[in-house]
């Protein structure tokens, strides 16, 4: 047979082949459909939360003529016709980085000891401890907070300031119950990055002579930052979008977290403060439609989702240069 | 001639002595630093015994026959019982159905390529967005109709798709975790033998990964049952308390975590204390077992597949 006739015979038979009706192969491709589109939901459900609540925080601008400036620098906060998020952003501002600057340290700790330090029998429910801690369901750290730090608070400032000037609701409680909340979650991640590390590192660092803490820190810390800040930023996350614990200590009131004078103690905690979640949470039961403070309730959600999704990104650049995983 | 030959003896000597000393220190930098992690990983793992033990040791005996059957605002919690596992269940199935569909599109059909890419960005910024905002979204969409009146106003409706939007990623994620955890043998083994894709998955890698597949459910069902903030604006702050015994999917219901913000909020001035760590109490050990069962099959299943100890 000449070349021209195999390829004939060739595509005839293919031919044949795809005439054919066959259940197999329709069951195949459908299923292939089918799948590719529970793929796309996923992605048109991230589009039916940005375009909904973005357009309705559209109308704050449009609407309502208020100025995204007006919402950042003033300070006077209404619900009718001024909506001053200064207070609030501060707020939301000192809760985010002070709970990760206080539950880093503590964390990445944790997570060295468990993958490093900590004998083998202790690991499996060392690890089982913490993947407990982080299951625990946000009311009841803020129903924890209502009832134990909130009075704790109360008494050390009280004591401290030498007079009743707290009842002990506010920013500070609000830091104590969310920095227990964000351990779990910077402890968890960091543990797989440091187990991620290869042991020809720690081997090779041992038989250079040095000490298990000097290879924890010259060899393997180094190699997993990368694994441990998409922790820590998670962590951020996880911090700004904490609404409902929050709410238990917070106090919600739209007043700066803190104030600087001249009389001694120098700087007074506000009784009762707000954070950008919580003043959703505290203002939403009172918004109807077709208000200024209904649009701007969404702007601020919309806010919160922009500030999440840079944090994605930064988070993602940050797992994009580890080099182990 | 003999003053060089000491003086290098001397430096050496020296040298020796610095490196010793710097060895030495090491060792105590050493000893302390153990110290340190012991040390905090004492005060962690102490906190959350604090945690569990202050809960448990405090609200254990609010609970009661007489709390679990009562539909009492304050006294009682049998409706939110029946709504947390209406609401559970109700998000469970679109969630796993949709879930596993597209993790079994990112781990067997998806070739690396822009638009995977986009679709794990578009997961892990969907599980950044704070659960208040997806409440608000699920107001938006389900409770309320811009201008002209109501939608389904509160309820388990609009709760239960307000979990799916956000729970979502963290199904897609936990099972795709299950299907990658099948080893590739599997599927080779069942192209080698003629199946085709859809035969490969269904007959072959499903049957290995429902362990897998069952543990992601327990995760995703331990994060719906401790959801709040998404729940208040669209199931309802506080439920109504008859005529709950439904199954009607249009009638508003708070869950057991709701019901202790909501007893916060509200503020009773009998038994709010007592109810809600008396709630308190029954949605840990709930948690407490549905992730403790999780954790267990998940042991298993990497042991089956890998032979080793977790």
């Amino acid at each position: 047979m000449s070349k021209a006739q195999i390829q004939q015979a060739d595509s005839a038979a293919r031919l044949a082949g795809s005439g054919k009706f066959s259940l197999k192969k329709i069951f195949d491709d459908s299923a292939a459909i089918y799948f590719t589109i529970c793929a796309l939901i996923v992605i048109a459900t991230l589009l039916l939360v940005y375009i909904n609540i973005g357009s309705q925080a559209y109308q704050t601008f449009t609407q309502w003529h208020i100025s995204l400036g007006n919402l950042f620098t003033s300070n006077n906060w209404d619900a009718v016709n001024n909506f001053g998020l200064k207070a609030n952003f501060s707020g939301t501002i000192m809760l985010v980085f002070l709970t990760v600057f206080i539950s880093a340290p503590f964390s990445v700790g944790m997570a060295i000891f468990i993958a490093e330090i900590s004998p083998n029998w202790l690991q499996a429910p060392m690890r089982g401890a913490v993947e407990l801690f982080l299951g625990i369901p946000s009311v009841i750290f803020g129903l924890l907070g209502l009832i134990v730090v909130v009075p704790f608070v109360r008494n050390v400032m009280n004591s401290l300031a030498g007079a009743y000037l707290y009842n002990g609701y506010g920013i500070i409680a609000a830091i104590i119950i969310v920095t227990f909340m964000v351990l779990p979650t910077i402890t968890t991640i960091s543990i797989d990055t440091i187990r991620a590390v290869p042991r020809e590192i720690r081997e090779g660092s041992l038989a250079l002579g040095a000490t298990r803490w000097q290879t924890i820190r010259n060899a393997v810390l180094p190699a997993a930052l990368p694994g441990i800040m998409t922790g820590v930023i998670l962590g951020v996350t996880r911090a700004l979008g904490e609404t409902v614990a929050v709410a238990f200590v917070i106090g919600g009131a739209e007043q700066f977290p803190f104030t600087v004078n001249s009389v001694a103690p120098y700087i007074h905690f506000s009784n009762g403060s707000d954070v950008l979640t919580t003043l959703l949470l505290f203002n939403f039961k009172e918004a109807t439609n077709n208000t200024p403070l209904y649009s701007v309730l969404y702007t601020i959600s919309f806010m919160l989702l922009i500030i999440s999704a840079i944090m994605i990104a930064i988070s993602r650049y940050f797992a994009s240069r580890r080099v182990y995983q | 001639m003999s003053s060089i030959a000491e003086s290098i003896v001397k430096t050496m000597e020296k040298q020796t002595q610095v490196r010793a000393a710097r060895r030495q220190r090491a060792k105590i930098t050493n000893q302390v630093m153990n110290g340190v992690f012991w040390l905090v990983a004492g005060i962690v793992l102490s906190a959350l015994l604090f945690v569990l033990g202050y809960v448990l040791i405090n609200g254990y005996s609010y609970v009661s026959l007489k709390f679990l059957t009562s539909s009492d605002f304050a006294t009682g919690i049998a409706p939110q019982l029946f709504n947390t596992l209406y609401i559970t269940i109700g998000a469970l199935i679109p969630l796993f159905i949709i879930g596993v569909s597209a993790a079994i599109y990112v781990s067997e059909y998806a070739r690396q390529g822009w638009f995977l890419n986009i679709l794990r960005f578009a997961s892990d910024t969907l599980t950044s967005v704070p659960s208040i905002v997806i409440g608000l979204l699920g107001f938006l969409l389900f409770v309320t109709n811009f201008g002209d009146g109501h939608r389904w106003g509160f309820s388990r409706a609009a709760g239960i798709l307000a979990l799916t939007i956000l729970n979502l990623p963290w199904m897609l994620r936990a099972a795709e975790d299950a299907l990658r955890a099948v080893p590739k043998d599997f599927r080779e083994a069942s192209m080698a033998l003629g199946a085709n894709k859809f035969q490969t998955v269904t007959r072959t890698i499903l049957p290995a990964a429902i362990p897998g597949l069952v543990t992601a459910l327990l995760i995703v069902a331990g994060r719906i049952i401790g959801e709040t903030a998404a729940l208040i604006y669209t199931s309802g702050e506080a439920g109504p308390t008859t005529g709950w015994f439904t199954l009607n999917p249009f009638f508003a219901g708070d869950t057991l975590s709701v019901h202790i913000y909501s007893l916060f909020a509200d503020n009773p001035t009998t038994g709010a204390y007592e109810g809600r760590l008396a709630t308190a109490v029954l949605l840990l050990v709930l948690i407490v077992i549905i992730n403790g069962t999780a954790r267990f099959l998940g042991q298993r299943l990497h042991q089956r597949f890998s032979g080793k100890k977790a």
